[in-house]
């Protein structure tokens, strides 16, 4: 039944762009709303990047937008830019009445300027530095480690979204230059606004930043998970515990976030788990697939045990069924995390930009929850695979 | 940023002395309700206002309650996916609960019931204590904290630390509290302020019928307050603090503020190696300019005279274009500040404490766009008349020790 989940998926990655109508524009209007929120999204990332060139996406799109935020900084625009594994975004925020000016800046810098040397340098240092500077964070170690079980290391999402020091380092300004005349393109972007807008003329405005050209098929290369539990050394003072489990591109969404929580819900702090740190759990959709992410931090000499109240989360929660007002309960509260995960405009503008992405339309923020009921949870939650687990932390020898 | 300062910084409470807040709202037993509607998400954030100075000899007993009710209001939120803050400004006991508005009447309330605080435990009491002691050792032993209370001392004195002061935390015991509650509360000094997805009637609706006040607070044992002024310990200060502030009361704030703005502008361009601060303080006592400036300790000299000589320069240079690229650029501030419900709620909610009236916010916004180069040459020149509190923070000087 796994081994047909997975081969699903694997089918759907190989073959994901074909079965997407994408229009790649879309805008939410809502009055009240105080500024507009644009983000330009461009289906660019690890898996254009040659193996030796990890960062570059990252460096090229820093590079190309420094020379404009002190012009946006004089119109009082904010950017932001975002790094994922199948997508960067440019994120704009701004006053109602610059927004339009505010992504003509935008597009004019990304599809048009061509980028100067010494902001690659000054940018390629920063990011060197950044980077370094995390370097002893166990957090980053451990997303490093799972990223390269869950994809596979020879998978470009298996390396490090943004690069390390020292490959950002080695990156060359005419490497830089030609990424961007080849990736940073029209065809490749999509483009989503939120705020006090009239849909059509914002639409129109969108529109107008992408031009006439067509989209360009979505084209990610499939992966395998390692589906086993994998030891690494790390010399730290806790251990950290990351399982990731897979599921297919045409799965019950809503569902498998739903399974995240209540996965984060049962390993989290009460008075029989007193000794957990921390916990953080986060669903991903992308073209082809999805992952469900759950990551603790406990003490290292718990760290087995741990592990395995990990791998057997989900067996826990279909076994044993919840009464129906806890149940409720759970519905209730998660009901309002969704909600307030996107308080701010910005964040649904990224929602929004996703959803072009994976699904080739904007329909809404927040997908009903009324018929998630006990039992297509828990079919949602039968129907994912053995999770991939990286245990990171010190080891007896430490 | 300096719209971010003016809202930020209005934190210092009322502490003791007989100082009236904002008027509260003769004979009125429902509160006053704004809503801004927002309904791009199911959200709601419900911030509930109660205009108080803490009674003569209890500084912090306002903060200290919202200290004692934190976790369990905190919890009961976050049963429906919400968040709960506290805020004590100088006007007003602060609890702001932000979640989906299809649950309005439940956070309604559970903010109700902020209005009608149980004696606490023991336990309870002590780790309110701890916490309130904590704020108070921050504010003092770092510079940035330490300038500001300074200032603030000097042309506020009854505008004393949220945190209260070491005497008056004595006086928390569990007994005491609901007395000093009582003096604190009535209905008619409540404010709401609603952004999201609601509606005024449905806002109305789930804040009617709070909790009565006192019939007769019961008389409190002291009356009156001791304020440290002086320095409870040297502050930690690896460079130099140098600081003036001007009492700017009874000008025209969005004046105020673009004349603060400016002031800033003009120190950071004359000191590039000084980090400065420039805050509008704005509350019921008054409002002032605060210009704070960190500086390494080769250039104190030029930052004394740089700050000394500050606002007559600005005077010389000032015009039009100048004023309206500020006075812009502070509108812009604003929106972008209060681009979520909790935020906008924060930033209508801080006006209408101040000036009880519902459209406050719209009409500095507005005061913005009209205001000329005039209006802040009169700001300036009323604080160029005025002798400034001032400040300084010497470095402290590491001697290696000597074996």
């Amino acid at each position: 039944m796994k081994a047909v989940a997975l081969a699903a998926i694997l089918l759907a990655q190989s073959f994901g762009s074909d079965s997407h109508a994408q229009a790649r524009v879309g805008v939410l209007s809502e009055p009240g709303t105080s500024v507009v929120a644009a983000e330009l999204l461009f289906s660019v990332g690890p898996g254009d990047e040659d193996e030796y060139q990890s960062g570059l996406t990252y460096l090229a799109a820093r590079s190309v937008v420094a020379p404009i935020e002190p012009l946006l900084d004089s119109i009082g625009a904010h950017l932001n830019v975002l790094p994922e594994k199948d997508a960067i975004s440019f994120s704009l925020v701004s006053a109602p009445d610059v927004w339009e000016e505010a992504t003509g800046i935008l597009s004019t810098a990304l599809f048009r300027d061509p980028p100067d040397s010494l902001t690659v340098i000054r940018e390629r240092a920063s990011i060197a530095a950044e980077l370094q500077g995390r370097s002893a964070n166990p957090a980053d170690a451990a997303t490093r480690a799972i990223d390269r079980a869950f994809f596979g290391p020879d998978h470009p999402w298996g390396r490090p979204t943004v690069g390390t020091p020292e490959s950002v380092r080695r990156l060359q300004f005419g490497e830089v230059e030609s990424f961007l005349r080849e990736n940073f393109v029209s065809s490749r972007t999509f483009a989503a606004a939120v705020g006090p807008l009239d849909p059509a003329s914002a639409t129109a405005h969108l529109e107008s930043l992408l031009g006439s050209a067509q989209g360009a098929p979505l084209d990610y290369p499939p992966f395998e998970p390692a589906e086993r539990s994998i030891q690494a050394a790390y010399n730290s003072i806790t251990t950290w515990v990351t399982a990731s489990f897979i599921f297919p591109e045409d799965a019950d969404e809503e569902a498998m976030r739903f399974i995240g929580y209540l996965a984060a819900a049962e390993l989290s702090f009460s008075p029989l788990q007193r000794s957990i740190y921390n916990v953080e759990s986060e669903v991903v959709t992308r073209v082809g697939s999805g992952e469900i992410r759950l990551q603790i931090v406990v003490p290292p000499e718990e760290s087995e045990a741990w592990e395995e109240r990990v791998a057997g989360v989900l067996t826990r929660l279909l076994d044993s069924p919840m009464l129906p007002d806890v149940y409720a309960g759970h519905l209730r509260r998660y009901a309002g995390e969704q909600l307030m995960a996107l308080a701010a405009p910005e964040d649904r503008a990224h929602a929004a930009a996703r959803r072009l992405l994976v699904h080739g339309q904007v329909d809404g923020h927040i997908p009903g929850l009324e018929g998630l009921t006990q039992e297509r949870v828990r079919q949602a939650a039968a129907s994912l695979a053995t999770p991939t687990i990286v245990v990171l932390g010190p080891t007896l020898d430490d | 940023m300096y719209f971010l300062a003016v809202m930020m910084t209005l934190l210092g409470a009322a502490d003791s002395l007989l100082v009236s807040v904002a008027p509260a709202r003769a004979q009125v037993e429902e509160p006053a309700v704004v809503v801004h509607r927002q309904p791009a998400v199911g959200i709601v954030a419900l911030r509930l206002s109660v205009l108080a100075n803490d009674p003569p000899g209890y500084a912090g007993a306002g903060h200290m309650i919202q200290h004692l009710l934190y976790s369990s209001l905190r919890d009961r939120v976050a049963r429906v996916g919400g968040e709960l803050q506290i805020q004590r400004t100088s006007d007003a006991i602060i609890y702001t609960a932000t979640g989906p508005a299809s649950e309005l009447t439940y956070l309604a309330e559970i903010l109700k019931s902020a209005l009608s605080p149980k004696a606490p435990t023991t336990d309870a009491l002590l780790s309110a204590e701890r916490e309130l002691r904590e704020e108070r050792l921050s504010e003092w032993e770092t510079a940035q904290g330490h300038a500001r209370s300074m200032l603030r001392a000097q042309l506020f004195p009854p505008d004393v630390s949220a945190a209260g002061t070491e005497r008056s935390a004595t006086r928390f015991s569990s007994s005491a509290l609901p007395r000093i509650w009582s003096a604190l509360y009535s209905p008619d000094r409540v404010s709401v302020v609603a952004v999201g997805d609601v509606h005024l009637e449905d806002v109305r609706s789930a804040f009617a019928n709070l909790p009565e006040a006192a019939s007769e607070p019961e008389l409190l044992p002291i009356s009156r307050d001791s304020i440290v002024l002086g320095s409870l310990a040297p502050p930690q200060a690896t460079r130099g603090w140098v600081g003036a502030a001007y009492l700017a009361s009874g000008l025209e704030p969005a004046a105020v503020t673009v004349a603060t703005r400016l002031l800033g502008d003009y120190l950071r361009r004359r000191l590039p190696t000084v980090q400065v601060d420039s805050e509008h303080w704005w509350t019921h006592h008054g409002q002032a300019i605060a210009l704070v400036l960190a500086v390494p300790e080769p250039d104190l000299d030029l930052a004394r005279r740089a700050l000394g000589t500050a606002l007559s320069s600005l005077l010389d240079d000032l015009n039009l274009l100048d004023v309206t690229e500020a006075a812009d650029a502070i509108r812009s501030e604003m929106l972008f500040y209060s681009r979520t419900p909790g935020r906008m709620a924060e930033v209508i909610g801080q006006f209408v404490d101040r000036e009880g009236d519902p459209n406050a916010t719209d009409q500095f916004y507005a005061a913005l766009d009209s205001l000329d180069d005039d209006d802040v040459r009169e700001v300036l020149e009323h604080a160029f008349e005025l002798t400034p509190a001032r400040i300084e923070i010497p470095p402290q000087t590491l001697h290696p020790r000597v074996q």
